[in-house]
């Protein structure tokens, strides 16, 4: 049975999705100890892009996370294009689709220094957890809340 | 005299748009995953790190693994 993190990964893979890895899950696979429970996706802001990051989480049924259940809401090519950080509840886990993050920007920046890791064939890019560093250089204070280890 | 019509919608400015997807990464925190982690029981929490685990031993190359062995043995 596929993982949640790994499923939602390969259908963005197999649509063709231009995406990041970033927060938690980034962290961990580069060593960190730290656990987290939703997957962070950074992605491109692109019409195109968008289009296809719909159709590949459609299927998950996305819908915003701590609205109420029964408010309408399709997560669809303009919705994407309106907005810029998404925090879902898809079928299994929690999702967050972000392109604009504090102390690291867009999807650009992102790419720009990441690390490759191979998911059933697909070569995966996940933000160098490292770069966080560079939130202590723009005197960003720890993050809060509780953190298990894994 | 020109017939009175009714004022054109105004689009709503990028900032209100963003805060209205957004409602977890307001500033560096997400609270929505604050709340789940206190609303789970410790047996849920326990299921979802385990899955979590699962995807790590299989995706994490090995320097990885080896740094996160010593990152747990200094605690």
């Amino acid at each position: 049975m596929q993982n949640f993190f790994e499923s939602v990964i390969l259908r963005l893979a197999e649509g063709q999705v231009e995406f990041v890895v970033v927060g938690g899950v980034s962290g961990a696979l580069q060593g960190s100890p730290l656990a987290t429970f939703d997957l962070d996706i950074c992605f491109r802001h692109t019409a195109e892009n968008c289009a296809r990051l719909a159709k590949a989480i459609a299927p998950l049924h996305p819908r915003l996370r701590d609205f109420p259940p029964d408010l309408p809401f399709v997560l669809d090519e303009r919705a994407l294009m309106l907005g810029t950080n998404f925090t879902l509840t898809v079928d299994g886990g929690d999702l967050d689709l972000l392109t604009e993050m504090i102390g690291i920007g867009g999807y650009e920046q992102a790419t720009s220094d990441c690390i490759r890791v191979d998911i059933q064939g697909y070569d995966v890019q996940s933000y160098r957890s490292t770069s966080s560093f560079k939130r202590k250089r723009l005197q960003i204070g720890p993050r809060t809340g509780p953190r298990c280890r894994c | 005299m020109q017939t009175p019509t009714s004022p054109t919608p105004q689009p709503l400015p990028d900032e209100v748009l963003k805060s209205y997807f957004d409602r977890g990464h307001q500033g560096d925190v997400d609270r929505t995953q604050i709340a789940l982690l206190l609303s789970l029981t410790p047996y849920e929490r326990l299921q979802k790190l385990d899955r979590f685990v699962a995807f790590l031993n299989r995706y994490t190359p090995d320097d990885a693994k080896l740094l996160r062995k010593r990152h747990s043995e200094v605690g």
